[in-house]
C-alpha cells in the first residue's frame, strides 16, 4: 500500500457545531419560545380574525423544529437510514469476484475508494443520480452509493469520477455523512422545512394584508416578525451545508485533480440537460459558485473559513429588515431608527457569542484537531492510523485560520461592549397624535375616556429576542441579564396580572383580582373587586407573562385600534404601577358582570392624574350609587321573601338580612355625600 | 439466445461499462411508473454533488428505443419469414449489414437493391428499413450523436434478427403495458377497432408508451 500525506479538511465541521448548538439551545429555546406564543393566543381568545393566521404561522415557525429534532434523531440511527437508502434504490453489493472481468470496473472503484478511506463500501444502483454519494451504515463505516450514470463516467472520464469519490470521501473525513449526505432526513427536512412555510406563510401575509392593510397594523408587525424568524433559523444549516460542500470539493481538488473537479460541475456534454432542483440549493451551493471557489486561492481559503461565523452577519440584516418596519408600525419614529438598529446589533452580537466563541475554538484549534478528527469516522477509531493507506496527515498551515478567527474574536468581543439602549418613543407625540386622530376619526363618546389610537404607553421595548435576533441560544445568551427592563412590566403585553388594592378601613393589600388583558378584542375579566373607594392598586412584578417580549405590542395597541370595540365605561380605575410610574388602567365594571371591557390610553390632558381625578370620583358616585340602590333592592326582597316565610325563625333571619343591606345602603349613600356625590 | 440473456447482452454491445447493473436497469425499466421514472430522473433526492442532474446509464437509452419501437420490432420479428428457416434470419442480417454500410445512402432509397435480400420479402425489407430510420431518429435525439446512433440502431436491429424470437418476448417484456395484451388476448372490440386504423407505418410504428 502506497503510504501518500493525505491533506486534511480545510474547513473545520461546521455541520457538526450547528448541530451541537441546535441540540443543546435551538431547538428547546425555539420550543419554549412557540409554547409561549401558543399560550398567549390561547388567552386572547379565538374569536379575533387575525389570530388564526398568526397561530398558523406559528405552526409553520414549529416545522423546521420538529425537522431539526427528526434530523436529530437521524443522525443517531445511521442504520435506520442505510436500510432506507438501499431499499429506496434497490442497492446491490458488486457480485462476483475480481475474477470476474464484468465487474473488474467496480473492483476498481473499490480499490480506489481504499486507497483513501478506511470502512467505505461501494453500493451500485441502476437508478438515475448525481453520480455518487455516500452515506452512514454505523457511527464508523460508511457506503457511497454509484448510481446508474457512474459507470459510464468511470469508463469514460476517469478523473471526474475519481474527483466525484474524493469528493464523497472528504465528507466522510469530517463525519458529515452523518449529518447530510445521502438520505439524510436532516437536509431532506431542511428541504421540506422550505416549501411547508412557503406554503403556511406567504397566503397569511396577502390574506392579513388584504383585509387589515400594512399601515397601523400590528398584526402585520408581528406577522412580519413570525416571518422572519424561520428564515433567521435556518440561515446558519444552510450555510453549514453550503461550506461542507465548499470543503469537500476542495479537498478533492487537492487529492485529486482540481481541474477534473472544475470540470464536473459544467454542463455534461451528451447529457440531457435536467432541470437542476431549485430546492436543492438549501443543501448544495450554486454549481457557479462552486466552480469559481476551485481550486481554492488565498482569498478564497480566507473567505470560506470565515463564512460560517460570518452567517450572523445577514442573519442580522434580516432582522434589521424585520425591525424597521415593525417598529415603524408600533410608534417608533423614522428618525428613531438609527437608535433601533443600533440597539438590534447590541442584542444580536450578544446572542451570538456562544456560536462565535465555538468558531473560534474550532477555528484556533483546527489545524491540530483536523489530524485527528477523520479517525473519529473511521473503523479502529482514535487509536488507529489515518486513511486505509496509513497515509500521514499533513499538519495545515495555521496562518489562515488565525486570520479568519480574527471575525469571530471580533464579534466575541464586541458582544462585552455595553449594548445601546432602544431610543424613547415620544409619548407626549402619540398622545398628540391620538387626539388628532380622535378629532378627525372617532366619533364622540360620551362617558368614555378617549383612548389613544395609539399604544398609551409604548414607552419602549423592541420586539427582539426570539424572533428577531439570531437563531441561536440568543436571547438565553444573556443569563441574568434582564434582556430589556423596559419590556419587563410593559401594562400592553397582553397576559394575566394580578391586581391587588386595599380594601376600604384596611391598611394592607389582602383582596386579589384577576384581569386578563387580551388586547385582541378588548374584553377582560375583572374575577373579583371591591367597590367604593379610589384604591391603590398595583401590577405585581413578577408576573412572568409581563416579561414576555415579541407580543408586546398587541394588547396595547390593538384594542385601541379597534376603537369602537372598546368603548369602556370607566366606572372603576385602576392604576398600575409600571416601571416606576403609575399607569392609569381605565376600566369598568359593574356589581353583576364579571366581565368589562378594558382599555388603557393616553389620557386627555398633561398631567393624566389631574385630569382623571374628576373623571374618577364621577365614575366612583356612579358605582357607588348603583351598589346603594342594589343594596336596597337585596333589602326589599329579603322583606318581600320574609312576609311569604312560615317559620318565624326563617323570617327573622331573612328580615336581619334586609336590615344589613339597608344599612349598608345608608352607609354606602353618606360615603357618596362624604365624597362629594350630587 | 434466451430471454433472460438480453439484458447482459445489450450491455456488452451497448454499454459495456453498465454490465454489472444491466438485469436491474431492465427490471426497473420493466416494472414501469415510478420505477421506470428512477432511473432517467432518479428517485427525488436531492442529487447532490455536482451538476445537480441526475445522470443515467446509457442501457436506459438503448431500453427506451427499443421499447418506442417496441411495435414496429414485434412486427419485423414476427413475420412469417423470420419463424421458419434461420436462413431468412442470416439473410436479413447481412442486409442490414450491407445497408449500413452505405452510410452515404439518401434516406429514401429503395432498399431493396441487394442481391442478398433476393429472397426476402420486400414489405419486410421496408418495415426492418423504417424501424431503422426510426431507431436512428430516436437515439441521435437522445445521445445527440447521429453516427453513433446509426452504429447503435444497426447492431441492435441486427442482434434482435439474429435472436429472433427470445428477441420478440424481451421486447414484449418492457413494457407492462404490451405483456398484458400479447397475441390473441384482445378483445374483438378492439381488433376490430384496430382494423378500422391505418396500420403503423414509419414514423407512427412505434408506441409512445416508454416515453
Amino acid at each position: 500500500m502506497r503510504k501518500e500525506p493525505v491533506p486534511p479538511v480545510s474547513q473545520p465541521p461546521w455541520l457538526w457545531l450547528y448541530l451541537g448548538l441546535a441540540a443543546t439551545r435551538v431547538v428547546p429555546n425555539a420550543v419554549n419560545s412557540l409554547r409561549e406564543d401558543w399560550a398567549q393566543f390561547d388567552m386572547v381568545g379565538t374569536d379575533i380574525p387575525e389570530i388564526a393566521p398568526l397561530r398558523l404561522l406559528l405552526v409553520a415557525e414549529a416545522v423546521p423544529m420538529v425537522f431539526l429534532a427528526l434530523g436529530l434523531i437521524g443522525v443517531a440511527l445511521p442504520g435506520l437510514r442505510r436500510r432506507w437508502v438501499e431499499w429506496r434504490v434497490s442497492a446491490a453489493p458488486p457480485t462476483g469476484g475480481e475474477h470476474d472481468p464484468k465487474h473488474q470496473m467496480l473492483a476498481d472503484v473499490q480499490r480506489f475508494v481504499d486507497r483513501h478511506a478506511r470502512g467505505v463500501e461501494i453500493r451500485v444502483t441502476a437508478v438515475a443520480g448525481g453520480h455518487a454519494r455516500i452515506y452512514p451504515v454505523s457511527w464508523r463505516r460508511a457506503r457511497i452509493l454509484l448510481y446508474g450514470g457512474f459507470p459510464k463516467l468511470w469508463a469514460q472520464q476517469r478523473p471526474m469520477a475519481e474527483a466525484v469519490i474524493l469528493h464523497e470521501i472528504a465528507h466522510r473525513r469530517q463525519g458529515e455523512h452523518l449529518i447530510a449526505g445521502l438520505g439524510s432526513p436532516f437536509s431532506f427536512l431542511v428541504r421540506l422545512w422550505a416549501v411547508t412555510y412557503l406554503v403556511l406563510s406567504v397566503p397569511l401575509v396577502v390574506v392579513v394584508t388584504a383585509e387589515h392593510g400594512w399601515v397601523g397594523n400590528p398584526a402585520m408587525a408581528q406577522l412580519l416578525l413570525d416571518a422572519a424568524a424561520p428564515v433567521q433559523l435556518l440561515i446558519f444549516p444552510v450555510v453549514a451545508s453550503w461550506m461542507a460542500e465548499l470543503a469537500a470539493d476542495d479537498w478533492a481538488a487537492r487529492c485529486g485533480n482540481p481541474d477534473a473537479v472544475r470540470r464536473s460541475f459544467l454542463p455534461s456534454p451528451g447529457v440531457p440537460a435536467r432541470r437542476r432542483r431549485a430546492l436543492s440549493v438549501l443543501d448544495h451551493p450554486p454549481v457557479r459558485l462552486r466552480r469559481t471557489a476551485v481550486p481554492a486561492t488565498g482569498h478564497s481559503r480566507f473567505l470560506s473559513l470565515v463564512a460560517w461565523p460570518a452567517t450572523v452577519v445577514p442573519a442580522f440584516l434580516v432582522s434589521v429588515a424585520v425591525m424597521v418596519p415593525v417598529t415603524l408600525l408600533t410608534g417608533w419614529l423614522a428618525s428613531d431608527q438609527p437608535g433601533v438598529i443600533a440597539f438590534g446589533a447590541g442584542v444580536a452580537l450578544d446572542s451570538a457569542s456562544t456560536m462565535e466563541i465555538l468558531a473560534l475554538i474550532l477555528l484556533l484549534g483546527w489545524p491540530l484537531l483536523g489530524t485527528w478528527w477523520p479517525r473519529m469516522w473511521e473503523p479502529g477509531g482514535a487509536t488507529g492510523t489515518i486513511g486505509a493507506s496509513g497515509g500521514t496527515v499533513t499538519r495545515p498551515s495555521a496562518k489562515p485560520f488565525l486570520v479568519a478567527s480574527t471575525f469571530p474574536a471580533v464579534i466575541v468581543l464586541g458582544g462585552f461592549l455595553p449594548a445601546p439602549d432602544l431610543p424613547q418613543v415620544d409619548q407626549k407625540r402619540l398622545v398628540e397624535e391620538a387626539h388628532e386622530a380622535n378629532e378627525h376619526s372617532l366619533p364622540p363618546q360620551p362617558s368614555v375616556p378617549t383612548t389613544s389610537p395609539l399604544p398609551s404607553a409604548p414607552t419602549t421595548s423592541l420586539p427582539p429576542p426570539a424572533s428577531t435576533t439570531l437563531p441561536l441560544p440568543s436571547a438565553s445568551m444573556s443569563p441574568g441579564r434582564d434582556p430589556d427592563p423596559d419590556t419587563g412590566n410593559r401594562p400592553d403585553a397582553m397576559g394575566k396580572y394580578t391586581i391587588y388594592w386595599n380594601p376600604p378601613g384596611e391598611e394592607t393589600s389582602t383582596r386579589k383580582a384577576e384581569i386578563v388583558l387580551d388586547g385582541g378584542t378588548g374584553t377582560a375579566r375583572v374575577q373579583s373587586y371591591s367597590l367604593g373607594e379610589k384604591k391603590m392598586v398595583y401590577i405585581d412584578e413578577d408576573l412572568s407573562l409581563t416579561r414576555e417580549q415579541g407580543r408586546w405590542w398587541y394588547a396595547g395597541s390593538n384594542p385601541v385600534a379597534r376603537g369602537a370595540d372598546v368603548r369602556a365605561l370607566p366606572t372603576f380605575f385602576l392604576l398600575g404601577q409600571l416601571n416606576d410610574e403609575w399607569t392609569i388602567i381605565h376600566a369598568c365594571t359593574s356589581l353583576d358582570t364579571t366581565t368589562c371591557h378594558l382599555a388603557w390610553g393616553g389620557p386627555d390632558g398633561d398631567d393624566p392624574e389631574d385630569r382623571d381625578r374628576g373623571q374618577f370620583d364621577a365614575a366612583v358616585c356612579d358605582e357607588l350609587g348603583r351598589q346603594a340602590d342594589h343594596l336596597d333592592g337585596l333589602a326589599l326582597e329579603n322583606e318581600r321573601l320574609a312576609d311569604e316565610m312560615l317559620l318565624d325563625s326563617t323570617r327573622e333571619g331573612l328580615l336581619e338580612d334586609a336590615r344589613q343591606s339597608r344599612d349598608e345602603a345608608r352607609d354606602v349613600r353618606q360615603r357618596m355625600a362624604g365624597g362629594g356625590c350630587s | 439466445m434466451e430471454t433472460d440473456d438480453w439484458p447482459r447482452t445489450l450491455a456488452r454491445e451497448f454499454a459495456p461499462y453498465e454490465e454489472s447493473i444491466a438485469e436491474e436497469t431492465v427490471r426497473l425499466y420493466a416494472k414501469g411508473g415510478r420505477s421506470r421514472r428512477s432511473l432517467l430522473r432518479g428517485t427525488g433526492e436531492s442529487t447532490g454533488g455536482f451538476d445537480g442532474s441526475a445522470f443515467s446509464g446509457d442501457l436506459v437509452g438503448v431500453l427506451q428505443t427499443l421499447d418506442a419501437c417496441g411495435q414496429a420490432v414485434l412486427g419485423v420479428l414476427g413475420h412469417p419469414a423470420l419463424s421458419g428457416a434461420s436462413t431468412a434470419a442470416i439473410a436479413l442480417a447481412a442486409w442490414i449489414d450491407l445497408r449500413c454500410s452505405k452510410r452515404d445512402r439518401g434516406r429514401n432509397d429503395r432498399p431493396d437493391d441487394s442481391g442478398s435480400a433476393a429472397d426476402l420479402p420486400p414489405e419486410l425489407l421496408r418495415e426492418v428499413d423504417l424501424l431503422l430510420q426510426r431507431m436512428i431518429d430516436l437515439l441521435a435525439d437522445l445521445r445527440g450523436d447521429r453516427d453513433e446512433a446509426r452504429n447503435v440502431s444497426c447492431r441492435l436491429v441486427r442482434l434482435l434478427v439474429e435472436n429472433a424470437r427470445s428477441g420478440a418476448d424481451f421486447v414484449r417484456g418492457l413494457n407492462p403495458s404490451r405483456r398484458g395484451r400479447s397475441r390473441g388476448r384482445r378483445g374483438p372490440l378492439s381488433r376490430w377497432f384496430r382494423r378500422g386504423r391505418t396500420p403503423p407505418r414509419g414514423g407512427s410504428a412505434g408506441e409512445e408508451t416508454g416515453r
